[in-house]
């Protein structure tokens, strides 16, 4: 056995880490007697359901036999009392007006005694403690009111108002909670005791006007709060606290379980948490004692079906088009794929005020704009009614006819509207003259929407949904109204299109390749006509618009955005198109799709490069972490100075100030500015890449119907930089980078636009093997890393839900992720919040590390297994191994120092190089940590980003400067 | 083999743990572990201590109050010297210079006024006018009935298509030229601007301003976003404000040499008053607003920095390394702050009246209409100024031209109820000191 511990002694003792913290706070291990609810295995409970605008209240003893049944109004609030009765705040009609009556019901259903409140709000809840009944009026927004009433006779012992965002009551304990922290209140309704509380650290100066604090009394009498950072604090029955934790999302509701548990609800889903152990993918288990089983709102949440699951894929290219990479396409309305090499476009090709769209032809390599499809038509009666007037054509979709010839389907207007269908013929266009008589009998309003539709055999339907309509044309068909009951159906699906399945008109909204291949949508299901029978599958995303390669390329884009492909068995998730409104899908054949709405224009390609998912196992969550501890300020590093430097670059304003600095293989030394990436190789400095030219930022004014004062703007631009870490240098003039609009890929010195299937990436790191990590804070619930590597894109799975922000990887099986649990939104930019996260992967696990000071910013691996990071409020995190020290920078001994930290380097785990706000650089040399002298900085300046001097200077930069950390001989 | 805790009472560890500690270096010695604690004092079961978790504890609020100290203000030492206006001038409306010998007022009659140096000579009344539907300048060479007298007298706002005259309400004096301003309000959605320039040869000339008046059911762009641009310390600074279109769209946006520079929330959506901007360095920005909000950021993140104040008019700096900050607390209590960057603290000036600057960190002027201070590099001095200020400008040697209304000469008594007594213009030049 000794053999075994010395090695690791020495392991643990040389890593130059400062001390370990004392252990983390343990699980509750005693309470205070004073408040314990006592356990009641078998206990009465109740029961509310509606019937018609009554809700009934059961009552039951505990062998389920109904006791009584009451009737009432409208209940607001219920809650049992021991004997099997119960309390109720309820009104007789819920008229607003109405009064609120809080009503004593006895074991036997009689109302024992009823007291009015006469300006009640619409939300309360009723508390039981002892001989007290606690109601709260918390229908007020802030203020808030609390009855205490004599819970014999319902006498009003004493009304008090109050300012909270939560209560709770079990086993005679009575909380509330606000933004400042927990109350337990006595019998009178004043507080036996307070904690105050606060959130995590932000990066959001404002944040904490957003607390919404929320609390629970556990049957074991654990009081336990949470806030809208994911911020967790666990307190015994007397206040004294337990344990901290953070959840991922903003804690929205807290309710107490069997066994001591409490579930916790979140904007991400519900955890549960018993005494500090957290478990995910919880499922409700109410607690003993006189329960509550509300079933009137079950009705409607039962009726939505469980959504199949999507793997997200990175096996498909989603790349926008435009005329230009800086000028894509906007408001798309129809697009036609005739072939890989033949694709046409209605829309627009730039931002503003037009109401026409104009025509776009790819040829498979550019784009060429064919102008605003028209035609002069002369004076002639086109409207049924009116008299012979000229008319002027609008565009709205196209199509292809049954001969192949490119459609634009559209409205003439002069004096009316009426529909048209012009066939491109060479450069000109040609009104379908066969449908004027038809058309001209029906007017076609405003913001109508088109389609067109043709067989093989010649047949062709034009339809308009304002008015519905569809007129059939073609060869040997005399144009003609439809009746609506013309054509097939699909079951449950909505028939306001038409598909030729051959020769077979179908009413469907979807798309059909045979008589025996139709496919439609409905809100979540797609279903299949295979010539036999109909076979539904339920679909991961709400459909706007189906198309199909074939049987088994079947896809579907979303009318919230996003793009999915059904393989005949299992449903893809195609990354890229999940941010955006609703869009369409086409394509001209396996392999060649396009996705349209009327933020843009994307085709989808495979994407030939695309390698297997890394997937890593994802680690139980971790305990709650032990408190920091402080790690003092040893002085003044007296071995370094900072040296300013301004970069000249030829043809360009110099380059004075930088929020990001990388050293890449070699010593080549990127830097960036925010709109610039600049290479540095030791003697001169070159621009890589700079931001082009925003457009300016105008809006205009965009009536829609019922709105006279409506706009639309363009995009303002630049966005913000919100990566953490935005350079990977691999090479001299070879890498990648973040920029404010997304992934640059550079060769060759030069940078081009790439697209990502991840958003929100904040961080790029190179790791040794050649291969660029990249980190997502996004708050979607898809993959948080992605690898690019020589031989393809491939993203990581297993990885615990979370804002990343920084990576630091030392070997394939040796990387770290960090960030915090919660993604926040600030200025626009997805930003880390509530609990600190350090994530380390083995190359099998992702192991996740409680950082308990808030959102950590950036890691740096230090050694083997061993990792440093930094982030808010002055918090430090020390990982080797599986051992973790959280500490945190003191002003003075007991004062804290809240500095940000915004960044760390290490060369190895005695040289650990820290910068931060506050003109903050910090050198640890395994024995110490000093402060190296940034007098030439600033008193305030925000250093953002270091490089550790190791034989040459080091870099330090920050929005204010450039500095080269120089050793003092 | 420093302890980064600090000295510790020897380590009580086993010898092998000593042994292995010492097999390397740089390695620390093994923290101090916290004192045991006491067993609680009762018969129940022993209670775990407190635990001294992070989440526990007021907020630590960003904004502190700034600890300032009254600061004096003595009775002003400088002098006015009284500019001749030609007779019957009314009451100056606003004041521009290009020098001080090049200085350029607007009176209440529409004249405009020029000081050459020696004396102030009358450069005519430029005259334009607009429809009274919609602001649009009209011409009159090609409409020239709509401008005869008859047809203007009789013109009524908001009436049948007819011509309007301006009323010009700013003067600007810029190297390339001189021009006068109008905002035309007609009622309508939005303000037309119009202008009036002086061209070579001393005549006038009307000008439609950029304002496209945007209306329901035309498909205009409106105002893009107004700018700020600042260069301190090798860098471009540019701070736009909302486009206009009807509402106000966008919100603010901050660039520091092309890079966009994340604004506080409130001011990033554009749901505070008037923000504006100014910096010390691309690492040192500082944003207020009209009600009273001042933040201060490094070029990453802003701190919101409390002044006490409901009102925040204008922020600078000084060479000593402090913030001045003219703002009031409620009406008529207008206060002067001044925030000392290095150490902390400041000082906290009375400055009843004060609305407006011109100057800087070294030597300013506060002014508004009855109201005049000035700080001289050491001292705030205070002085009620000899006429009801309008407008105020300073030259390039730091003196102040003070425009306005002489308080006791009244050019044309009041006639109807309701209107305003016509008062004689007056202008002043003053020094802080010694007249230069």
């Amino acid at each position: 056995m000794k053999r075994v511990i010395v090695p690791l002694l020495l392991a643990s003792a040389c890593s130059a880490a400062p001390p370990p913290p004392p252990p983390p706070p343990g699980p509750a291990e005693a309470h205070a007697p004073v408040a314990a609810p006592e356990a009641t295995p078998r206990s009465p409970w109740l029961d509310l359901s509606r019937r018609k605008d009554k809700t009934l209240l059961h009552g039951h003893d505990p062998d389920g036999n109904v006791l009584y049944e009451v009737s009432f109004g409208v209940s607001l609030a219920v809650a049992g009392a021991p004997d099997g009765g119960a309390y109720a705040v309820m009104m007789d009609r819920g008229h607003s007006n109405d009064p609120e009556h809080v009503v004593r019901i006895d074991a036997k259903g009689h109302e024992t005694w009823r007291t009015d409140f006469k300006t009640g709000g619409r939300r309360w809840s009723l508390f039981v403690a002892g001989d007290r009944l606690f109601a709260f009026d918390l229908g007020h927004g802030s203020k808030n009111h609390l009855h205490v009433l004599d819970a014999a006779n319902g006498t009003r012992l004493r009304d008090l108002d109050l300012v909270i965002s939560d209560a709770d009551g079990r086993g005679g304990a009575v909380v509330i909670a606000d933004d400042s922290g927990v109350s337990r209140l006595g019998p009178e309704g004043d507080p036996i005791w307070n904690v105050p509380l606060r959130r995590f650290p932000s990066l959001d100066p404002s944040s904490a006007a957003s607390v919404d604090r929320k609390v629970a009394v556990g049957l074991d009498g654990t009081v336990l709060s949470g806030a809208s950072d994911g911020s967790l604090v666990a307190l015994d029955p007397e206040g004294k606290p337990l344990y901290q934790l953070g959840v991922r999302g903003a804690v929205e509701r807290i309710e107490a379980q069997a066994g001591g548990r409490f579930l916790v609800h979140t904007t991400d889903g519900r955890v549960s948490v018993e005494r500090g152990v957290v478990r995910e993918n919880a499922q409700p288990a109410p607690p003993e004692g006189v329960r509550i089983v509300d079933t009137r709102e079950e009705a409607s949440s039962h009726e939505a079906p469980t959504a199949p699951p999507w793997r997200p894929t990175v096996a498909y290219r989603v790349e926008r088009e435009g005329l230009a990479p800086d000028k894509p396409f906007h408001r798309i309305q129809s697009v036609v794929a005739m072939g890989p090499q033949d694709v046409w476009v209605l829309g627009q090709a730039t931002q503003g005020p037009s109401d026409e769209a104009a025509l776009f032809h790819h040829d498979g390599r550019s784009w060429s704009d064919l102008g605003v499809p028209s035609m002069s038509f002369p004076k002639e009666v086109f409207a049924e009614g009116l008299p012979a007037r000229t008319s002027r054509f609008i565009g709205l979709a196209l199509s292809r006819s049954s001969k192949g010839a490119l459609l634009v389907l559209g409205v003439r207007v002069g004096g009316a509207a009426r529909l048209s269908v012009l066939e491109r013929d060479g450069a000109a266009y040609r009104e379908r003259k066969e449908l004027v008589p038809a058309a001209a009998k029906t007017p076609i309003e405003y913001g109508s929407k088109l389609s067109h539709v043709a067989s093989a055999g010649g047949r062709e339907v034009v339809c308009s949904s304002d008015p519905a309509i569809c007129i059939e044309f073609g060869r040997g068909v005399t144009p003609n109204l439809l009746a609506d009951d013309e054509g097939r159906e699909m079951p449950d699906v909505p028939g306001d299109r038409v598909a030729f399945a051959g020769e077979t008109l179908w009413r469907t909204n979807g798309f059909a390749a045979g008589e025996a291949d139709v496919w439609s949508f409905s809100a979540s299901a797609l279903t299949h006509w295979n010539g036999a029978s109909f076979v539904r599958h339920e679909s991961p995303l709400k459909g706007r618009s189906v198309w199909a390669g074939a049987r088994d390329d079947v896809w579907m884009a979303g009318a919230e955005g996003g793009l999915a492909r059904f393989d005949g068995a299992r449903w893809w998730r195609v990354l890229g198109l999940d941010a955006q409104e609703a869009l369409t899908v086409t394509g001209s054949g396996r392999g060649d799709v396009w996705v349209y709405g009327t933020s843009g224009l994307w085709h989808v390609t495979p994407e030939p490069r695309a390698e297997a998912d890394l997937e890593g196992t994802t680690a139980p969550p971790p305990p709650p972490a032990a408190p920091s501890r402080a790690l003092p300020l040893a002085g003044i590093d007296a071995s370094y100075r900072l040296e300013r430097v301004v970069l000249d670059l030829d043809g360009q304003r110099p380059l004075r100030t930088a929020l990001g600095v990388t050293e890449g293989p070699g010593g080549v030394v990127w830097l960036h500015e925010g709109a610039r990436i600049i290479e540095y190789d030791g003697t001169r400095a070159r621009l890589l890449h700079q931001d082009p030219k925003p457009e300016p930022f105008f809006c205009w004014y965009a009536p829609e119907p019922d709105c006279n004062l409506c706009a639309a703007c363009t995009e303002r631009k630049p966005r913000s930089l919100g990566c953490q870490h935005c350079l990977a240098p691999t090479a001299p003039g070879e890498g990648a980078a973040l920029a404010a609009d997304g992934w640059l890929r550079l060769q060759a010195g030069h940078a081009s636009p790439e697209p990502t299937p991840l958003s929100d990436l904040l961080a790029v790191a190179v790791a040794p093997s050649g291969a660029l990590w990249a980190v997502s804070a996004s708050a979607d619930d898809l993959p948080r890393a992605m690898i690019r590597g020589p031989r393809g894109l491939r993203l990581v799975t297993g990885l615990p839900p979370a804002a990343y922000v920084d990576v630091a990887v030392r070997a394939d099986d040796d990387a770290w992720l960090t960030g915090a649990l919660t993604t926040g939104l600030m200025s626009g930019r997805a930003v880390p919040e509530g609990e600190g996260t350090l994530v380390h992967f083995d190359g099998r696990t992702f192991t996740r590390h409680r950082a308990p000071d808030g959102a950590l910013l950036s890691v740096a691996a230090a050694g083997p297994s061993e990792a440093w990071a930094v982030g808010l409020s002055g918090a430090l995190l020390h990982a080797k191994g599986s051992v973790v020290d959280a500490f945190h920078l003191e002003r003075e001994p007991g004062a804290r120092l809240p500095v940000t930290l915004r960044a760390v380097a290490a060369t190895s785990p005695n040289d650990v190089w820290i910068a931060g706000d506050s003109s903050t650089l910090l050198h640890w040399d395994g024995k110490s940590l000093r402060r190296v002298d940034t007098s030439t900085v600033g008193q305030e300046a925000a250093l953002s980003a270091v490089i550790a001097p190791r034989g040459k200077p080091g870099w330090v930069v920050g929005p204010g400067g450039i500095w080269r950390v120089v050793p003092v001989r | 083999m420093a302890n980064p805790r600090g000295p510790t009472r020897p380590p009580r560890t086993p010898a092998l743990l000593l042994v292995a500690l010492s097999a390397c270096s740089g390695s620390p010695p093994p923290p101090p572990l916290p004192a045991p604690t006491e067993p609680a004092p009762q018969a129940e079961a022993p209670r775990a201590a407190p635990v001294a978790l992070g989440l526990l504890g007021e907020d630590v609020p960003f904004v502190v109050p700034e600890d300032l100290s009254a600061g004096a203000v003595s009775a002003f030492a400088g002098r006015y010297e009284r500019v001749a206006l030609p007779a019957q001038t009314p009451a100056i409306l606003d004041v521009d210079g290009r020098s001080e010998r090049d200085v350029w007022m607007l009176a209440g009659d529409g004249h405009v006024l020029s000081w050459d140096g020696a004396r102030v000579v009358d450069r005519g009344a430029p005259q334009c006018f607009t429809d009274s539907c919609c602001g649009t300048l009209v011409d009159c060479a090609k409409q020239p009935a709509m401008c005869s007298k008859k047809a203007i007298d009789e013109c009524q706002p908001f009436g049948p298509s007819c011509a309007l005259p301006v009323t010009w309400s700013t003067i600007r004096a810029t190297p390339d030229e001189v021009k006068v301003i109008a905002l035309v309000e007609t009622g309508g959605l939005r303000a037309s601007v119009v202008e009036s320039r002086l061209g070579k040869k001393g005549r006038w000339s009307c000008y439609q301003g950029s304002d496209d008046r945007v209306h329901p059911g035309s498909a205009g762009r409106g105002d893009g976003p107004s700018a700020r641009e600042i260069q301190v310390d090798g860098a471009s600074i540019r701070f736009e404000g909302p486009a206009f279109l009807v509402n106000r769209y966008g919100g603010h946006l901050l660039l520091v040499d092309g890079r966009r520079v994340p604004l506080p929330d409130d001011v990033h959506q554009g749901f505070t008053g008037a923000v504006d901007i100014a910096a010390r360095s691309p690492g040192d920005l500082w944003l207020w607003s009209d009600d009273g909000r001042v933040w201060r950021g490094n070029g990453l993140s802003w701190t919101p920095r409390l002044s006490g104040l409901d009102a925040v008019n204008d922020l600078w700096f000084d060479a000593k390394d402090a913030a001045w900050v003219l703002g009031a607390l409620g009406e008529d209590n207008e206060q002067l702050l001044r925030w000392d960057l290095g150490k902390g603290g400041g000082q906290r000036f009375e400055t009843p009246g004060a609305t407006a600057r011109r100057g800087d960190g070294r030597d300013f002027w506060l002014w508004g209409p009855k109201a005049l201070y000035h700080w001289d590099g050491a001292a705030l001095g205070r002085a009620v100024p000899p006429l009801a200020v309008a407008h105020a400008w300073r030259g390039p040697s730091g003196e102040l031209w003070l425009v306005g209304a002489d308080i006791s000469a009244v050019l044309h008594k009041a006639v109807e109820n309701g209107d305003e007594d016509v008062r004689a213009g007056a202008v002043f030049r003053v020094w802080g000191g010694q007249k230069p």
